[in-house]
């Protein structure tokens, strides 16, 4: 990334627009995964616990 | 912090030397490099929408498929608002960087050092002008300096004015988040904002619009869902932008209702209390603000079906129009929605709000962001699921532990139970296969010719045939022995062969010839053996199947036995059933064969047991005749009684 430090003064702060769009960007970007891994995890917890329950069913029927 | 994929990593500007300070750009270069930044956040946004977008694909489609078990509502509800959520994030993440790039067209055009340099280039014209006496070219430079220095000084404030105020100027554009934080947005604001941007989408058709088009539906979708599973709203499924937008409630007839619904409440207390003044008072207010919700239901152009009127304790019979005051206000089927929406409306807004504080650290961090570029991830089912903590990698690789035990715990019963069912199988299937093959009848087709006939006869003739057969078997694993032997015994005899062949060769003698005959004889043995193996193999499970087969005919003939018992048999014989002999049936019924035990032996002493007595003769010493069963001498269930016995008439003779 561009360093903001060599911009005059009056590019400068368009520049940090610029980076600061990204950056809020990258966060909004970074929650969604946070969400998406937390929706992931329960939906493997609940596959998996299906799962051993239906084999632990198998299981008990032989 | 995590950084998203897609993200780049080496795009990076080099860091000044260190003791040396970078080289400012002029204004010509800082345009440039804004154009470049620009461009580049761009094209890394662009990047990672893709990978965070077919991840979501991948969550959705893939990982589900893999699992055989589908996304339940409320999780494709979360999931199904990502790529909306995405291209949003993305587009105002490029309107912002749009504005930043566009103050271009107002900044001054040039720089100090252009004018400055404008300037100079104008005196030394003014100067030869002046030389040259030439006043019109003098006029036209003046006024020419003139407005070049006007902008001079223009320039000149307003970079004393960028100077004096401080560099963080643009604040990050508001997320959805701060303004929940503010005043959260209803479920009915969202999808009205959702359909406005669907139907300003749809006016496009190029790629873009159209994977906003999904991304908004499925938003909608999702936002629809999410309050129908969990708040039961009556909402339509907003498919496609016409999708039906569930109207914001009027909280002016739902105030109202709660205020009615709290008169009625104290209107029951009075009666309760018997207190005629207190009801007398609450019947003014009821029908007061009856009236006034009426009116205001239809102002807010619900419509009332029929007027709430409240139950009041009149003595008189509820008529058709009148409310139970337990029942609360009878109000039509969309007043109903309209309120119940109200309250599910204010708890999603709760929620958001409560979504919004928790994402605001989440904001903080990203302003404290180093850089905004950062590694590109590899996409792994982890990945794709952003999980990179240890603790939740270690979770889940423990719950894929225990599926994988359970399964093998499946497997090994299965493979238990394949094998006793497959043992049985053979058992009746072999035995009944070896019939065939030997050409004799099945067990069940000489069942009839055994029962009621003496016995023996054909149980013999089989199991001789069993035994006969096993002989032949046993004769040729034998034979495969004794063969199997002689060729350990020949490869005894190159071994040592090949000792000598080696002491030759160290004498530097040629053995080439020798070794090559050598190891063909070897080969050979080798494939002898191994066919030898095979025969025995073969050999092997064929005696197997004729012990299976014995067993399961020496099991069922016994089991028929117990069946029929003396009953079919003894009659015949004019044998008195004997309970020792019954019992013996019943037991070689039930044990399973021995195979210590040849069958033919065990049959024929179930025989000897079976079959009468030889008649008596002279021999006063001979045994008497066996007591009937036990189970004969109960007089219900008593069978008639048997005629007597050849000896007991010969005795009585």
């Amino acid at each position: 990334m561009t360093d903001i430090k060599r911009f005059p003064p009056s590019h400068a702060s368009r520049a940090k627009r610029i980076q600061d769009a990204f950056a809020n960007f990258l966060n909004e970007v970074a929650a969604i995964r946070n969400e998406r891994k937390q929706v992931l995890v329960g939906y493997l917890k609940r596959v998996e616990d299906k799962k051993i329950a239906e084999i632990k069913k198998k299981i008990n029927e032989l | 912090m995590e950084a998203p994929p897609g993200a780049s990593v080496d795009r990076e500007t080099p860091a000044p030397e260190s003791g040396e300070r970078a080289k400012t750009f002029d204004a010509g270069d800082a345009e440039r490099e804004l154009g470049e930044l620009g461009k580049q956040v761009s094209e890394d946004a662009k990047e990672v929408v893709d990978v965070t977008s077919a991840e979501t694909k991948g969550l959705t489609k893939d990982i589900p498929a893999r699992y055989e078990e589908p996304l339940d509502a409320a999780e494709a509800a979360k999931i199904a608002g990502n790529d909306a959520r995405l291209i949003a994030a993305r587009e105002r993440m490029e309107q912002e960087v749009g504005a930043a790039l566009a103050e271009k067209t107002e900044a001054p055009a040039s720089d100090m050092k252009t004018l400055d340099s404008q300037l100079r280039d104008i005196d030394q014209q003014l100067e030869e002008a002046h030389k040259k006496g030439d006043g019109n070219k003098r006029q036209e430079l003046e006024a020419r300096r003139a407005q070049v220095d006007d902008e001079r000084k223009k320039l000149k404030a307003e970079q004393a004015a960028a100077a004096a105020k401080p560099v963080e100027v643009a604040p990050p554009a508001p997320e959805p988040a701060a303004a929940a934080e503010a005043a959260p947005p209803t479920a009915a604001d969202k999808l009205r904002d959702l359909e406005a941007q669907y139907k300003e989408v749809s006016k496009s058709d190029d790629s873009y619009a159209a994977d906003k088009k999904v991304a908004l539906e499925r938003e909608m979708e999702a936002l629809t869902l999410e309050h129908q599973a969990g708040q039961k709203i009556e909402a339509e499924p907003p498919a496609a932008a016409e999708a039906a937008v569930e109207p914001e409630p009027q909280p002016a007839s739902v105030v109202l209702e709660g205020k009615l619904r709290d008169l009625e409440a104290q209107y029951k207390e009075a009666q309760a209390a018997n207190d005629p003044d207190k009801k007398a008072a609450l019947e003014r207010q009821l029908e007061a603000v009856t009236k006034e919700w009426q009116d205001t239901a239809k102002a807010e152009g619900h419509v009332v079906e029929r007027p709430r009127e409240p139950m009041l304790d009149r003595g008189e019979p509820a008529n058709d129009n009148a409310v139970a005051l337990d029942e609360g206000p009878e109000v039509t089927s969309r007043d109903a929605t309209a309120a119940e929406t109200a309250a599910v409306l204010a708890a999603v807004a709760e929620e958001e709000a409560g979504d919004a504080r928790k994402e605001a650290p989440a904001k903080k961090r990203a302003r404290e962001l180093p850089r905004a570029a950062d590694v590109i991830e590899p996409v792994g089912l982890e990945a794709a699921a952003g999980i990179d903590d240890e603790f939740e990698k270690a979770e889940v690789e423990k719950l894929r532990k225990e599926v994988k035990e359970a399964r093998e715990i499946e497997e090994a019963k299965k493979k238990a139970e394949g094998n006793v069912l497959d043992k049985a199988k053979r058992s009746a299937g072999g035995a009944y296969d070896f019939f065939k093959e030997s050409g004799l009848k099945t067990f069940m087709e000489g069942a009839a010719e055994m029962v009621g006939s003496k016995p023996g006869k054909l149980e013999s003739q089989t199991l001789e045939k069993f035994s006969a057969e096993r002989k032949k078997f046993k004769e040729k694993m034998k034979s495969i022995a004794e063969r199997k032997a002689g060729l350990e015994e020949k490869s005894g005899e190159l071994e040592k062969k090949r000792k000598k062949l080696k002491e030759k060769k160290e004498r530097g003698e040629d053995v080439s010839e020798e070794e090559a005959e050598l190891r063909r004889e070897e080969e050979e043995i080798e494939n002898e053996k191994a066919a030898l193996e095979a025969e025995a193999k073969a050999v092997e499970a064929e005696d197997r199947k004729a012990k299976l087969a014995e067993e399961a005919e020496a099991a069922t003939q016994a089991k028929l036995r117990a069946e029929a018992g003396a009953q079919a048999v003894l009659p015949e014989t004019g044998g008195a059933p004997s309970a020792a002999v019954a019992e013996k049936s019943a037991e070689s019924a039930a044990a399973p064969a021995k195979e210590e035990q040849p069958v033919a032996e065990q049959l024929a002493a179930d025989r000897e047991a079976i079959l009468p007595p030889e008649p008596v003769t002279e021999d006063p010493e001979k045994p008497e005749p066996p007591e009937p069963p036990a189970a004969a001498s109960s007089p219900e269930s008593a069978p008639p009684a048997p005629p007597a016995a050849p000896t007991e008439t010969k005795l009585a003779a």
